[in-house]
């Protein structure tokens, strides 16, 4: 572990505190918080820019002081508010980086901008709070900025838990400029936390020194107590929808996937198809299947999170595809509600699934071979209708917020168990 | 993205050749290649616009100029390729009127089909 600075002797602290560095308007940061505020630990949350925070994180307050994250009542989140107000503040700090040599490696398609929190600026937060433990929730924004923030700390670094999410192993340890980063991220942390085995070996692979804990999803869990029973949603032999992942970008392969409905359109006329998040090019594929292939496929408008809910119970097929993926949301809400899932092997999904038996998995080049999936799991009831019962007792087990949250409290306990006593003992608040 | 998955398909025919990708700035087309780079050992790179904006004889000595369209050839570098003698593969998915002969038909599973692409690049340059 790596070890503190002393001081002077100082009150023990009764409750930790938690320094949570990640995307603060991410539905996913919103959802492992949600897993853990409460009377175990004060929550300090670090945003890594300026972007308004996800509503699911309230109750949440500014702290610039330890004094006001002492003050605040247990299970509100305190953000830490770095004082840097302005543009011109901003630049500042940035130029300061800047001269200290300190570059950004931006991840795809994520310009650097101003609004970043600087290294800087999460030095002045653990420095302020003190927490006892640092997880940062994904790699190329959270994790890259603490990788900077220890070189700077030293040994006054806290104990380093690090989660990632979906590509942040899978896709980038693939490109040269961030393997070399990767490899020293994985050989600065004390904890690893994957959602899925397939990332835990990557990470072995990349020279993970700290301890890997057992994988939980990303988003923690969902309470099943809320979801609806199969027995009051129709069968999926009955179901007469399909819903389709559309986006095309820098990981998912939406186009791919509808050249493959324009393949196997013989097999899927009798559906209505839907495209969740789809850019114009897949809205004018979109169009181009309707119009030539005849299917009844459209592009659907952004939606609330409860209606796709709806959506996904009401289809007898959810379809995700891309060259890299950790386990979806919604793979696992696919699961939940009975639709058969069809998605890609570059995912984990086959880490919750059986190809062939709980759902199909496909190639994400291999537009044929989805066509395939697609006109099976059309047109074999049993199929689909076997896989529906099972998947819900998978997610069941293992994808419950009461049991991960559970789970994830101990991984806390375990990292801040593993740090030596004098240290904390150390510790002064601000 | 349709090209680069259609080279995992033919891979391991194409090794000893070196690929280009042009006219495509898309930070994610330049993952895709890199990846691909990583996956299959092939010698392949994604060349930044400015260094083929200004040379109109880019495509000299290729052995082959490749794309994937949606309904129109607008913007490939077909005069380019047909003054310098280079071969062409285009295939468009939903060829619009006019864009309709016998060779786009042939092609229009091609452009759906990433296996069959890579089986007709391999077919153009061997």
């Amino acid at each position: 572990m790596t070890g503190r600075a002393s001081g002077r002797p100082a009150p023990r602290r009764t409750t930790p505190v938690i320094l949570i560095v990640g995307m603060q308007n991410s539905i996913h940061l919103a959802r492992w918080v949600a897993l853990v505020r409460g009377d175990f630990a004060r929550i300090v949350l670090l945003p890594v820019d300026e972007a308004p925070l996800a509503p699911s994180l309230a109750p949440w307050s500014p702290v610039a002081t330890a004094a006001e994250l002492d003050a605040l009542e247990p299970g509100t989140v305190g953000v830490v508010a770095t004082g840097l107000a302005g543009p011109a503040a901003r630049a500042a700090a940035w130029a300061e980086e800047a001269r200290r040599g300190y570059r950004v490696l931006d991840p795809i398609q994520v310009p650097w901008r101003p609004a970043f929190t600087t290294p800087q600026e999460m030095v002045a937060a653990v420095r302020t709070f003190r927490p006892d433990l640092v997880h940062t929730l994904e790699i190329q924004r959270a994790g890259y900025l603490t990788l900077e923030v220890k070189r700077r700390l030293g040994a006054a670094m806290p104990p380093w838990l690090l989660s990632n999410w979906g590509s942040d192993l899978y896709l980038y340890e693939r490109l040269p400029e961030h393997r070399a980063v990767l490899i020293a991220v994985m050989r600065s942390i004390d904890g690893y936390l994957a959602e899925c085995r397939r990332d835990v070996a990557l990470a072995r692979g990349l020279g993970l020194l700290g301890h890997a804990f057992e994988p939980i999803h990303a988003t923690g869990g969902v309470d099943f107590g809320r979801m609806p029973q199969l027995g009051a949603l129709a069968a999926p032999s009955r179901r007469e929808a399909i819903l389709v992942k559309g986006y095309h970008g820098w990981a998912g392969r939406g186009l791919h996937i509808l050249s493959a409905l324009h393949l196997a359109a013989p097999a899927l006329r009798r559906f209505r198809i839907r495209i969740l998040v789809g850019g114009p090019a897949v809205a004018r594929m979109a169009q181009a299947l309707a119009d030539q292939d005849g299917l009844d496929v459209a592009v659907l408008p952004h939606l609330p999170n409860d209606e796709v809910l709806r959506r996904v119970a009401e289809a007898r097929m959810v379809v995700g595809l891309g060259i890299s993926d950790g386990v979806s949301a919604m793979l696992l809400e696919a699961m939940s509600l009975g639709a058969f899932p069809i998605q890609g092997t570059t995912s984990g999904a086959g880490e919750w699934v059986r190809d062939g038996v709980d759902g199909l998995l496909v190639c994400p080049h291999d537009v044929r071979g989805l066509a395939d999936a697609l006109a099976r799991a059309a047109g074999d009831d049993a199929l689909v209708d076997a896989a529906a019962p099972r998947n819900r007792q998978v997610v069941e087990a293992r994808w419950s917020a009461a049991r991960n949250g559970a789970a994830a409290l101990s991984y806390y306990r375990a990292m801040l168990a593993g740090a030596p006593a004098d240290a904390l003992a150390g510790r002064a608040r601000a | 993205m349709f090209v680069v998955s259609a080279l995992y398909h033919c891979a391991s025919e194409l090794l000893s050749f070196s690929i280009e990708f042009i006219d495509a700035a898309d930070e994610a087309v330049a993952a895709a290649v890199a990846v691909l780079r990583w996956d299959t050992g092939l010698d392949v790179a994604l060349v930044p616009p400015a260094a083929t904006r200004a040379d109109p004889s880019f495509l000299q000595g290729a052995l082959l100029y490749g794309a994937v369209r949606f309904s129109d050839t607008a913007g490939l570098r077909l005069p380019e390729a047909r003054r310098l003698g280079v071969p062409v593969l285009v295939a468009l998915q939903f060829p619009a009127g006019g864009m309709v002969d016998p060779v786009r038909l042939g092609l229009l599973r091609a452009a759906h089909d990433p296996a069959i692409l890579g089986r007709q690049i391999v077919r153009a340059v061997a």
